[in-house]
């Protein structure tokens, strides 16, 4: 299974090896070690019938568990049932075009893994200690979860998927390679790695704001040779990364802050609704509970000026990130027999101006057309 | 202030912090084993079996389900017009010829998404309520743009293509003068056109249509303000439609991709609910490519700049002035809307230079204002009633 998370780290070392070997004239091996990453890249986003697949497969595992769970219960006060072998075979005996419906569901219904992982959580509550202690980490991956499987399968959504994992890897990069280059304040760093978000959102602040006036001018340092513009674009994209990957995790540590205070509304909504009297004895009513205290609090972070200027830098960042790469992939495009984009804007432009000025002329003739049918104005009468 | 004090008071702020840790570790134990009491074997077992019931039925009547028979748009009508991807069809009236009004009528839907929304089927349709009370109805279809789309500007849209459907109507008809009705962008396109061409406009209809972007309220408005465009522009050139969808399903993320299938599980059984469903659905996802040029100054120019209602848009030739807008002008929007708040349309009727403006706002949303039941009882026959005073 591609994961991107692991293909971006190899880039990156890739590209570590690579500028080491940039001072040799080892250019072509360069070239090679860095391409099969970029097709990797480019495979992220291909796989959502898998996704679908595992998703059904999934649900019907928690569906088994989840009988046989309430089997075991129900037998101390119900007596015995049926197993959920003897269940789903009825079903099939009622339903024998089963596979069929198994295959649409494959594929049919979009957001069902979510549902299997609020179920998990909910589940958890059999085990209240536990639960109260992993609460918010278990919440959070759940959420990280929902941004993974739920959205849809745009470039956008790819990427948005990606800066929950991101935060540790930016970390150890910043300490394995930055470090030399800019000092961050180490009790800063260390709150990052021990899941503070507030330290989070700082650190990913300073340390794009630091990396421009220090490590990022070596990975823009201009190259020489035959070979310069080739390498700078490389390293124009490499410098777009690092840029979207400080950009990504900002805006992943604004949304585990928010996370973080949904569980915290979460539990005391619930609070309240003991206080109440009312009670959460299904998954439903907890699905109900889970639902709109998330829906709101989602739409309260999307609402903040915070969020909508980080993922407005984020998308801007991931944007210039997939320009400068796709630069690289099409110069090395450029010796095959096919026309790149680089060659088709030209004969786009070229169509559209033509198209205009064709416009143009069929207005000039209609209008030369209409003044040679109207009658031509009678001479003026000799005195 | 002495090492030593340092460390001793880090140690209480530690402490402190640790003893909040387990107070609260604990309430949440206590919580949640409450739960864990209220949980009900029976009740969850229950209602996971009509989950799957509900699921399988359901998907016995998605089986038969075919694409024929959620069709949208399927009132008889017929393409008399098109440039480049763009059409301009024209509905069978559904009146005596005797009884057809002489003022034809040009709908122009947004960019975004498709106009099939107006008739998405027969019981609640805008445009059979139109053609019933006598309109001559002509409706723009932009088409799927592709990459060779992407220098196409918001000037092609009203100064070339509307212009030359209004010329073809005005041809046809022999009408000097067409009332047009847009809705959401294609509003805004209609205003822009009144204003740059008002000798050719009869009327003017905008529904749920964006013209003053300074307000803050809906997030569209929130976000579009930060956003920058020109990276993405850039990099498309046409924008897909994909990203346009995700950026509308993140507004109400869990609702929009989770939960309403959540909730259709249960009433899929239900022919009828399934086939207004999906047809719902796939309009939804019917989504054309965005052209970039035209995505990068409606961003630039309205979201960021609210040109329009400063008088500084520019588009071609034209430097739009909403003052000169003179003929009737109707403003109808949804209260509930969250695509283009109330802010965004309510002040429009201040801003044109018409005597008679009107301003309607209706309990329902962007969508809801064409599909929902109070659209055929309360809202279009308002529509209908105002322009037919007027055509």
């Amino acid at each position: 299974m591609f994961d991107p998370i692991k293909e971006q780290q190899k880039l990156m070392e890739t590209w570590t090896e690579n500028m080491k070997k940039m001072a040799t004239p080892d250019f072509e091996e360069m070239q090679k070690a860095m391409f099969p990453n970029m097709d990797a890249m480019k495979a992220m986003y291909g796989d959502a019938q898998e996704n679908a697949k595992k998703m059904y497969e999934e649900m019907q595992a928690k569906v088994k568990e989840m009988y046989e769970e309430a089997q075991a219960k129900a037998k101390e006060m119900y007596g015995e049932m049926p197993s959920y072998e003897e269940y789903m075979k009825k079903f099939t005996e009622m339903f024998p075009m089963m596979d069929d419906y198994a295959k649409l569901f494959e594929v049919k219904v979009p957001g069902l893994e979510m549902y299997n992982q609020l179920f998990d959580f909910y589940k958890g509550v059999m085990n209240p200690e536990d639960f109260a202690k992993n609460l918010q980490e278990n919440y959070n991956k759940m959420m990280t979860s929902f941004i993974q499987n739920a959205i849809p399968n745009a470039d956008v959504a790819e990427l948005f998927k990606q800066p929950q994992e991101l935060t540790e890897m930016c970390v150890k990069f910043y300490q394995n390679m930055m470090r030399p280059w800019m000092q961050l304040d180490e009790e800063l760093v260390k709150n990052v790695l021990n899941g503070d978000a507030d330290a989070a959102i700082k650190f990913f602040s300073e340390i794009g704001d630091r990396y421009e006036a220090t490590f990022g001018k070596v990975v823009k340092m201009m190259n020489l040779g035959i070979n310069m513009e080739a390498a700078n674009e490389q390293q124009a994209a490499m410098d777009a990364y690092y840029k979207m990957m400080f950009s990504a995790g900002k805006l992943s540590a604004i949304m585990t802050k928010s996370n973080n205070a949904n569980v915290q509304t979460l539990t005391e909504t619930y609070k309240n609704m003991m206080k109440e009297g009312q009670k959460v004895s299904t998954f439903r009513e907890f699905y109900d509970l889970w639902y709109n205290t998330s829906e709101k609090a989602m739409e309260d972070l999307f609402a903040t000026a915070e969020f909508s200027k980080a993922f407005a830098d984020f998308t801007d960042k991931y944007f210039l990130y997939l320009t400068a790469s796709n630069k690289v992939v099409e110069r090395n495009l450029s010796s095959l027999p096919i026309p790149t984009n680089k060659d088709m804007e030209g004969l786009y432009k070229t169509v559209y101006d033509l198209r205009k000025a064709v416009r143009d002329l069929q207005k000039e003739v209609a209008a030369l057309v209409a003044a040679k049918a109207a009658p031509a104005p009678k001479a003026p009468k000799a005195e | 202030m002495k090492n030593e004090d340092i460390i001793v008071k880090m140690q209480e702020q530690i402490n402190k912090g640790l003893e909040e840790v387990a107070a609260a570790q604990k309430e949440a134990t206590e919580i949640f084993a409450n739960m864990a009491e209220q949980f009900s074997p029976q009740k969850n077992l229950e209602e996971m079996i009509q989950f799957q019931e509900d699921a399988f039925a359901g998907f016995q009547t998605l089986i038969d389900l075919t694409a024929e028979d959620v069709a949208t748009d399927q009132l008889e009508k017929e393409v008399v017009f098109g440039i480049g991807k763009m059409t301009l069809v024209h509905y069978k009236p559904l009146v005596e010829a005797s009884k057809v009004s002489k003022s034809p009528l040009m709908i122009t839907y947004a960019l975004i998404n498709r106009q099939t929304m107006l008739n998405l089927q027969d019981d609640r349709s805008v445009i059979k309520s139109l053609l019933e009370a006598g309109n001559d109805v002509y409706m723009i279809d932009w088409g799927y743009p592709t990459a060779e789309d992407k220098y196409m500007t918001i000037d092609d849209h009203v100064n070339w293509y509307m212009d030359e459907c209004v010329e073809y109507i005005r041809k046809a008809t022999g009408a000097k003068k067409v009332n047009l009705m847009g809705i959401c962008q294609g509003g805004t396109f209609s205003t822009i056109y009144t204003a740059c061409h008002q000798e050719k406009v009869n009327s003017l209809i905008t529904l749920v249509t964006p013209i003053d972007f300074e307000t803050n309220d809906g997030l569209l408005f929130r976000w579009g303000k930060d956003l920058k465009i020109d990276s993405m522009i850039d990099h498309y050139g046409v924008v897909p439609a994909d990203v346009m969808n995700f950026s509308y399903l993140i507004l109400k993320p869990l609702t929009l991709s989770f939960d309403k299938y959540v909730k259709m599980v249960p009433k899929m059984h239900d022919r009828k609910f399934l086939e207004n469903y999906m047809r719902m659905e796939r309009w939804t996802f019917d989504s054309p490519d965005q052209e970039g040029e035209t995505l990068r100054q409606f961003v630039k120019d309205l979201y960021q700049g609210n040109k329009l209602v400063k008088g500084e848009l520019v588009v071609g030739d034209y430097t739009v002035n909403l003052k000169n807008i003179t003929c009737p002008v109707l403003m109808a929007c949804g209260d509930a809307d969250h695509l283009v708040p109330l802010a965004a349309s309510e002040k429009f009727v201040e801003y044109v230079g018409s005597d008679d403006a009107t301003y309607m706002h209706f309990k329902t949303g962007h969508i809801g204002m064409f599909t929902s039941s109070k659209s055929q009882k309360e809202i279009v026959p308002n529509i209908v009633e105002w322009l037919t005073k007027r055509r």
